[in-house]
């Protein structure tokens, strides 16, 4: 008698507990359309004439050319740069490396409108598309350095040695061996910086470099709830969509475990030689500018400013709600985003991707797209939560939801999925057996993905202005205000304590990077 | 003639004396197998023939040329890792073919001769390495490593991942193939079994030296000291006086190779080299006997433990031993057995 009749062969659909995890996932999926589904019923609601007309104009394509201009000239420097420098600090022997891969998570602290108000001081005659690209780059380069370090220290020494034993120069290995296994970090830092420079909508406005992010705050500031504003953000949202399937094109089917266990030896350090020189003035300039500049101009403001800048009554409700604000909604984001980033891992199918695709388009919009779809419906279909607290989250949610998605999807990329099979042949039932074993391998990334998302809050400020309850004004908001009088010294304490408020989250970010290693 | 020679190389990772002074000549179209216990030096020893690592002193010579400073992809020596160490990225002919040259307009058909020539199937050309098994990504690895047909392969531990029935299969195949193209190599195992099963020329290394080269025959026979010699297989190891060569022990006097030596000595034997005989009451015997204390049933081979004495009304030395026998004619838990000893004991010390 067969012991596998063939109908057990063909597996069911979905097993039991890929449904409990599908159903939370596409519950956060329907979710996060929220704000698609209120642009496409602006669409409609304001019918194809109107549409047309507002799309298909000169000013819509003047900025489709901008943006797409401020994404080909970043992406490319800021992958270059990265890699270069987590070359550099991870697989040279450059004096101090251990410092200045400090130094070089460090711009995370400082908000990338913060960056912007900073080179708006020192220098005021930059501006335009290298401006918007320099502060980008200066502002948002972390993101991609710090999973390219992390995956040069993971990689197998084995492979390299390999290549070196079949004839290939140290240049060759690089270029044929360690940049393809950088390909999953890459693509991934990519997106996020992608992602980024499409909602950014402080940073270009101090750089008055119009991106669609700034025109549709613009719109909605000029006409309260118009359909412009939304339709522009259509546009927008298929440019993000088009970023989401290049990454997932570039990213292909590539595997990101190494094949079998492999001897977890420590990969060999290069001699910079002659190169010690420049390499340690090159990690020197990226530093002044990405970290020295804005701690510069926040000194001379302060020390501008004196004691009258120090508002402690304003000031210290602010930082109140402000810490407040970040880790509430860090843990909702972190909760709502581990059944879709499980599925993609450990489930991928065409839902799960559309699912994951869903958690990712919604980090695309700018703030002031999510905050307006949320305004619309409050006050359309529930008015008692119109500028509440809860609103304030679930906008928070939405916007952050790609953030926690990229570091919960590479940690559980990390908990092989044969420790979940063992602790079920042990006895565990299958949710337990995630909860003891994946869920706590991925543990330490999902809180570094949590630290990135409350980093986020922190700084966030386009959707906080216009769904903040009467009387929560955040560190941003306030920053903000005084910024747009022109009252750059008054900003300035709300830019320290924000940069301050960031420290210990960059601090833990780079202590995961330490920990995945080990 | 020597292919590779190592002059009194030395190495140290931090405080740790990784390598003290190593000397080994490898001949050509050898297969040498370096076995140690892990921390023993063995891989260090591979790492500095390939290239990964710089001595600290000492020199690499491969056909009498200086290789010491030379990096390790002008080396052109083959290596293989403990695991494959297969590109994640590339599929299997890419894998393979990885060190030809891309415009190498013969490089389709050395990928296809070269998976024949390890067994495997032409249909796995466009696989991925996680879609094969460990046995097969060690195929491929040992095909691109061939594919540049070097003088020299380096094997590091290649089979150790592997499962015991397919770990024999596979080494025969790499012998095979090795011996086939003609190509010198290095194994480093600390499975014993799979060294003497390899090699014709055996290194064994301990705490970063090199204990003992040669056929693995007179290493088998002739160990250097105690440790080597129960590395190697199982071993008695017993105390004796010497008298012109001949030593006196448990076992009466008996034949070594030490000839003419006197004074006291340690004296080894292999366990093969003792015929355990059930005596009857009515037989009587000079030769050295025992006692069977406890008997444990391995298949083919009966291991036994014995209380070997001679002359005790004499001297009273006793000593228990572990010792083989067919299970066919394995006698019983109490028997009183005759001793025979085929061959003569190695001496591995003595004090004149």
């Amino acid at each position: 008698m067969s012991l596998l009749p063939s109908a057990t062969l063909r597996r069911p659909r979905l097993r039991p507990r890929h449904l409990a995890v599908t159903s939370a996932a596409a519950l956060v999926a329907l979710l996060s359309l929220i704000p698609l589904g209120f642009i496409v019923f602006v669409a409609i609601d304001s019918g194809w004439d109107t549409a047309s007309a507002m799309v298909f104009r000169p000013r819509v394509g003047e900025l489709v050319v901008n943006t797409l201009a401020l994404v080909a000239v970043t992406l490319p420097v800021a992958i270059g740069l990265s890699v270069g420098l987590a070359w550099l600090t991870e697989r040279t022997n450059l004096p101090l490396r251990r410092t200045w891969s400090w130094l070089l998570v460090a711009p995370l602290a400082v908000p990338a409108f913060v960056q912007s108000y900073a080179w708006n001081t020192v220098a005021p005659g930059l501006y335009g598309l290298f401006g918007a690209a320099l502060v980008s780059i200066l502002a948002y380069f972390p993101f991609m350095y710090l999973p390219v370090a992390a995956q040069l220290r993971r990689l197998d020494p084995a492979l390299e040695e390999t290549a070196a034993s079949l004839g290939k120069s140290p240049a060759a290995i690089f270029f044929s061996v360690v940049l393809p296994q950088l390909r999953l970090a890459i693509s991934g830092g990519a997106l996020l910086i992608g992602l980024h420079l499409l909602a950014e909508y402080g940073l270009y406005v101090l750089m008055r470099y119009d991106t669609f992010a700034t025109a549709i705050v613009d719109q909605f500031q000029s006409v309260f709830n118009g359909p412009a504003a939304n339709l522009l953000g259509g546009v927008l949202v298929l440019l993000c969509f088009a970023l989401l399937g290049l990454e997932s094109f570039v990213r292909g089917d590539a595997r990101y475990a190494r094949v079998g266990g492999g001897s977890a030896r420590s990969t060999g350090r290069g001699h910079l030689g002659r190169w010690a020189l420049s390499s340690q003035l090159a990690l020197t300039a990226v530093v002044l500018l990405s970290v020295g500049v804005p701690l510069y101009t926040l000194t001379r403001w302060l020390v501008l400013g004196g004691t009258d800048i120090w508002k402690l009554d304003s000031i210290v409700p602010a930082l109140g709600q402000t810490a407040f604000l970040a880790l509430a909604g860090a843990g909702i984001t972190i909760v709502a985003a581990l059944p879709a980033a499980w599925l993609s891992v450990r489930a991928p199918s065409r839902l799960a991707r559309l699912i994951e695709s869903s958690h990712y388009y919604v980090g695309a919009l700018p703030g002031v797209i999510v905050a307006l779809a949320l305004v619309t419906i409050t006050v359309r279909v529930a008015l008692p939560l119109y500028q509440t607290m809860a609103t304030l989250l679930l906008a928070y949610l939405l916007m952050f939801l790609p953030r926690a998605m990229v570091g919960l999807r590479a940690s559980i990329a990390q908990a092989p999925v044969e420790l979940e099979r063992a602790a079920q042949s042990l006895g565990k039932p299958p949710l337990v057996a995630v909860f003891q074993t994946t869920v706590r391998l991925a543990a330490p990334g999902a809180f570094a993905a949590a630290a990135l998302v409350g980093l986020g809050i922190a700084n966030e400020l386009t959707g906080t202005l216009m769904l903040a309850p009467n009387g929560v004004r955040t560190l941003a908001t306030r920053f903000w205000a005084y910024t747009a009088e022109l009252d750059f010294s008054s900003a300035a304490p709300y830019a320290l304590l924000m940069v301050l408020l960031s420290l210990p989250l960059v601090l833990l970010l780079r202590l995961e990077a330490d920990r995945v290693v080990k | 003639m020597t292919l590779l020679e190592l002059k009194s190389v030395s190495k140290r990772f931090g405080d740790h004396l990784a390598l003290d002074g190593v000397n080994l000549a490898v001949p050509a179209n050898s297969r040498t197998a370096i076995v140690g216990p892990s921390g023993s030096g063995k891989t260090t020893v591979l790492r500095i023939i390939a290239g990964f690592e710089t001595p600290d002193s000492g020199q690499v010579l491969l056909e009498g040329r200086d290789l010491t400073n030379t990096p390790a992809h002008r080396r052109g020596i083959g290596y293989v890792a403990q695991e494959g160490a297969l590109f994640p990225h590339l599929s299997i002919a890419e894998n393979i073919g990885f060190g030809l040259e891309r415009s190498d307009p013969t490089r389709r058909v050395r990928v296809t001769e070269l998976m024949d020539l390890v067994g495997l199937p032409a249909t796995m050309r466009d696989r991925r390495p996680h879609e094969l098994s460990g046995g097969q990504q060690q195929r491929v690895a040992l095909a691109r490593a061939l594919a540049r047909k070097p003088k020299l392969m380096l094997l590091d531990e290649p089979f150790s991942a592997l499962d015991a029935g397919l770990r024999e299969a596979m080494r025969e195949m790499v012998g095979d193939a090795l011996r086939a193209a003609g190509i010198a190599s290095i194994l480093v195992t600390h499975d014993r079994a799979e060294a003497l099963g390899f090699a014709d020329h055996l290194a064994v290394m301990r705490d970063g030296a090199l204990i003992q080269a040669g056929t693995p025959q007179t290493l088998y026979r002739e160990p250097a000291d105690a440790l080597t010699a129960r590395f190697l297989g199982d071993a008695l190891i017993i105390d004796a006086k010497m008298e012109d060569g001949r030593a006196l022990s448990i076992f009466g006097p008996i034949e070594t190779n030490a000839i003419g030596a006197n004074g006291r000595a340690t004296i080894m034997l292999r366990t093969e080299q003792i015929a355990v005989t059930a005596l009857d009451s009515a037989t009587r015997t000079n030769g050295p006997t025992g006692r069977v204390l406890s008997q444990s049933f391995h298949g083919a081979r009966c291991r036994l433990v014995v209380e070997a004495m001679w002359r005790p009304e004499e001297s009273g030395d006793k000593q228990s031993l572990t010792l083989e026998t067919s299970s066919l004619s394995a006698p019983e838990v109490g028997a009183v057995v005759r001793l025979d000893i085929v061959g003569p004991a190695h001496v591995l010390t003595r004090e004149d």
